[in-house]
């Protein structure tokens, strides 16, 4: 086959192929199809900022609940039993370190937020950040002698810090020192009865 | 080289408002057939009849771009007909290429157009799109250089291809 016979081939089938070509779809119909088919696009965009609208308005309450106070998510007020363990978790506390609680209260909040208002940062406890807590501050004149070690004193302290965790009033956390701390910025601060 | 007898031309015409639907209307007629065919060649006739309604669209929406200095209506009408084919074909390459395999933008006469209109088939997109607008619309090789926005020794170079691939395809068959 030469570069000849193809093109002869090709262009003999060009032509059998244009003449029976059925005539086009009439061009004013396909014009307003042309027009009418940018409706679908506006109506997409349409669509997309109802469908942005409708996740905003389901965000509000989102946006709402995370950013109200830390002390808007706590309990209206602890149940007698909540009351009774965080008094016994206080005097249990109290009596282990050698000393008797003058005073104690306790604030309803969340982990993190216990985490940096009490305990300067990472204690390497690790509840999740929003697990809700309760802060227990007990003043009084303490030694802690389970924290006695080798070639060091043992630590002593007028206030007893404590994180219990809410849910199943256990404590995580534990410090010692002589400052108390404002548990006011924490929320709404329940004084207990040691 | 040289140039199908059964082509014809039409020259630009350009309606002092393509604005208004009888104005575009009147602009895009004298191209219409034309491009009708392009995207037959390209997609297949179901197909096809798709893609130049896209290219329509594409040309109502992008009228006031078309600059008559870059090259006449007929090759943007031709490359707006020609990119909507390589995006339906990118869509469902395997699709449009079956329905361009299966159905024959026409019914060939006898078995050698069923092997040469497969063996266009298989030429790549562009082979296909010079040898479409070559052959098929009968375009000289400046417009089909200005259809397919390259140089006219890249055509010729692509047709020159396309060929070459169509006597490896058809090989002893059309001897």
């Amino acid at each position: 086959m030469n570069p000849t016979d193809i093109e002869d081939l090709v262009q003999l089938h060009a032509q059998r192929w244009t003449r029976s070509q059925p005539p086009p779809p009439p061009l004013d119909v396909a014009v307003r199809n042309a027009q009418l088919r940018r409706r679908p696009r506006i109506d997409r965009l349409a669509i997309a900022a109802c469908v942005i609208a409708v996740l905003a308005l389901a965000a509000i309450p989102v946006v709402r609940t995370f950013a109200q106070p830390r002390s808007a998510s706590r309990p209206a007020a602890p149940s007698p039993q909540v009351l009774a363990k965080l008094t016994q978790i206080a005097r249990s506390a109290s009596a282990e370190n050698g000393g008797a609680a003058v005073t104690a209260e306790a604030v309803h909040t969340t982990y993190l937020a216990a985490e940096r208002a009490v305990l300067n940062g990472d204690t390497g406890s690790n509840p999740a950040a929003t697990t809700p807590v309760w802060v227990v501050q007990i003043r009084g004149d303490f030694t802690c002698y389970s924290c006695r070690g080798p070639g060091r004193a043992t630590p002593t302290g007028h206030v007893i810090t404590l994180i219990v965790i809410a849910a199943t009033l256990q404590s995580s956390d534990f410090g010692l020192g002589n400052q108390p701390h404002d548990l006011t910025s924490l929320g709404n601060v329940i004084p207990l009865n040691p | 080289m040289h140039h199908p007898a059964a082509s014809t031309r039409t020259n630009s015409v350009v309606s002092p408002d393509v604005n208004t639907d009888d104005g575009f209307t009147a602009w895009v007629a004298p191209h219409w057939s034309a491009m009708a065919n392009l995207a037959c060649r390209l997609c297949g006739r179901s197909v096809g009849e798709d893609v130049l309604q896209d290219a329509l669209t594409t040309a109502w929406r992008k009228r006031t771009q078309f600059d008559a200095e870059r090259g006449p209506a007929r090759n943007w009408l031709l490359a707006l007909t020609a990119d909507q084919a390589r995006k339906a074909r990118r869509r469902s390459q395997r699709q449009a290429r079956q329905l361009f395999i299966d159905e024959p933008a026409a019914a060939p006469a006898h078995s050698r157009d069923i092997d040469l209109d497969r063996a266009i088939g298989r030429l790549s997109h562009r082979q296909k799109l010079a040898v479409g607008l070559y052959y098929y619309l009968g375009l000289p090789i400046h417009d089909v250089a200005n259809v397919m926005q390259c140089a006219e020794g890249t055509v010729k170079s692509t047709l020159a291809d396309a060929r070459a691939r169509l006597r490896h395809e058809l090989g002893e068959d059309f001897a």
